[in-house]
């Protein structure tokens, strides 16, 4: 698992994912990385590109997210590749993910994050087991059938995420 | 709520916009930022002093070198209008018998004229390099004293008096007199810019005014070891939170107070604390402030002391400064939970360092 998400973060820094790939986040969840996952990630060294220049930027994130109102709802690019997109926190608010199964706070708003946003295909990348073992998605599926619909939860090492990304960068 | 107008000053071509009690200005290098807070300051200080000498103070140059400028030639008429009051300069055509193609240039006079009136009672400009100049005022009176000691004494003090006429008169570091001058009628009510004279004059000059230079003793407390630190021992950044607080001290209220760059010489944490304090200062003085910034942690500081309900957003303007190819700004907006619309730069930041 660390293997594929070393590979992950090489992956996404890939110059030629320009225009392909977006990353969602809500002003929640980047508070959620400041506090949580920056202090871990700050104990590795050397990280993937990816997720150095996400630590670089973090505290940068977090005081625009939740200063900027200009900030949120708008596709960003950056010099590695991949486009950033911070959605506003009342547009994720409105899915109500409470009974699906999720009990982490955290979990929930990353499902929010990806039933809220706007592509076609959305990837849930995640090494959490509780979206492979808790989530119920019958129900979700039930309660937001279209978009629902378009997401896809995945391990960083799903053999078809890898060769769909593989594919992008080519 | 203060209406301006500005036209063909410095990179201004026309520019309206409306003032409130704290004003930010910010954007990259030469935007503008900086002409406009000089603009406004020294179209309202003009009413009661010489436009000349005044400019000559703040840019060490003539009204033609201060008008825009479109291909090296000056686009007149200058004008800043502050609240239907006007500062104008505008050419004056000379009869028609006098005109003589090759002299014409050099003859064309100009026609001054000045604010009838102004929404404020003085002006006090804090430019960038203040820490600087605050440090050639510091220093000038110990040296004057060291040199009092010497037999030589009415000697020097004639040629220390000398100087600081020059200092008064040349435009030596521009803006460095109108700064000194702010900051001296600031501490002493004197208005050093109404002492006429010579070098004759300048000893007598001196003695009056070098004690009151002597007064100025700088004291900083840094809010770290709670310790009281002489000024020239003072880290810079400390420093300049005792010159806003000197300035401050004993001006009028309804003073107008441009400050160039309050995050110079501190850390960001610093920044937001000075900006804090310039603010609720200014709120108690009941000055208007102009702030010109590169940084984004002042509006963001603003923007939260909104939030705490020490300001009203309407208390409060924010206006982003871009060049194609003369100002352009554009407003802004500051809600009313402290959070800003955008800030074009400080975003793209975000791009590049991802």
């Amino acid at each position: 698992m660390k293997e594929a998400i070393l590979w992950l973060g090489n992956m996404l820094s890939n110059p030629n994912l320009t225009n392909h790939v977006t990353i969602y986040f809500s002003p929640y969840l980047i508070k959620v990385y400041y506090t949580k996952a920056k202090p871990l990630l700050e104990q590795h060294h050397p990280l993937p590109p990816f997720q150095a220049s996400l630590l670089r930027v973090l505290p940068r994130l977090k005081m625009f997210s939740s200063k900027l109102r200009g900030f949120l709802c708008k596709t960003r690019s950056s010099e590695i590749g991949v486009k950033l997109h911070v959605l506003e926190s009342t547009r994720v608010q409105l899915y109500d993910v409470n009974d699906v199964g999720l009990t982490e706070e955290e979990d929930k708003e990353v499902l929010r994050i990806a039933l809220a946003s706007t592509h076609q295909e959305v990837f849930l990348v995640t090494a959490n087991s509780h979206f492979f073992e808790n989530l119920n998605q019958t129900k979700l599926r039930k309660k937001y059938p279209n978009e629902s619909q378009k997401i896809k939860i995945v391990k960083p090492n799903d053999p078809d995420f890898r060769n769909f990304l593989t594919a992008l960068t080519l | 709520m203060v209406r301006l107008k500005v036209v063909n000053w410095r990179c201004i071509e026309d520019l309206e916009l409306e003032l409130s009690r704290i004003n930010i200005f910010i954007g990259p290098n030469s935007t503008g930022k900086s002409s406009l807070a000089y603009a406004i300051y020294f179209a309202s200080k003009s009413k009661d002093s010489d436009p000349r000498f005044l400019l000559r103070q703040l840019y060490g140059c003539e009204f033609d070198k201060v008008a825009r400028l479109v291909d090296n030639i000056p686009q007149l008429p200058i004008s800043i209008r502050i609240d239907g009051s006007e500062f104008s300069v505008k050419p004056v055509e000379l009869p028609k018998e006098a005109k003589k193609p090759e002299t014409m240039e050099k003859e064309r006079g100009l026609e001054i004229v000045t604010l009838s009136s102004s929404p404020w009672k003085d002006e006090f400009l804090l430019p960038s390099r203040r820490v600087n100049y605050i440090q050639i005022l510091m220093f000038l009176p110990k040296i004057m004293d060291e040199l009092r000691s010497k037999p030589e004494a009415a000697l020097i003090g004639i040629l220390a008096g000398g100087l600081f006429e020059l200092f008064k008169t040349l435009p030596i570091l521009p803006p460095f007199g109108a700064f000194a001058m702010d900051y001296t009628r600031a501490l002493t009510g004197l208005r050093l810019e109404s002492v006429k004279g010579g070098l004759k004059d300048a000893g007598y000059y001196i003695v009056n005014i070098h004690p009151f230079l002597s007064l100025i003793k700088l004291a900083v407390q840094d809010p770290y070891i709670k310790l009281q630190l002489p000024a020239e021992l003072a880290p810079d950044g400390l420093l300049d939170f005792a010159i806003f607080d000197s300035i401050t001290q004993k001006i009028p209220e309804d003073s107008l107070v441009v400050i160039e760059e309050p995050e110079i010489h501190k850390n960001p944490l610093m920044m937001k604390e000075f900006t804090e304090h310039i603010v609720k200062k200014a709120l108690d003085k009941k000055l208007t402030l102009v702030m010109t910034t590169h940084s984004d942690i002042p509006p963001i500081t603003v923007g939260k002391l909104i939030a705490k309900k020490h300001l009203t957003p309407e208390e409060v303007k924010v206006y982003y400064f871009k060049r194609d190819p003369w100002t352009k700004t554009s407003e802004i907006k500051v809600y009313e939970d402290g959070t800003l619309e955008s800030l074009p730069d400080t975003e793209e930041l975000i791009t590049h360092l991802f």
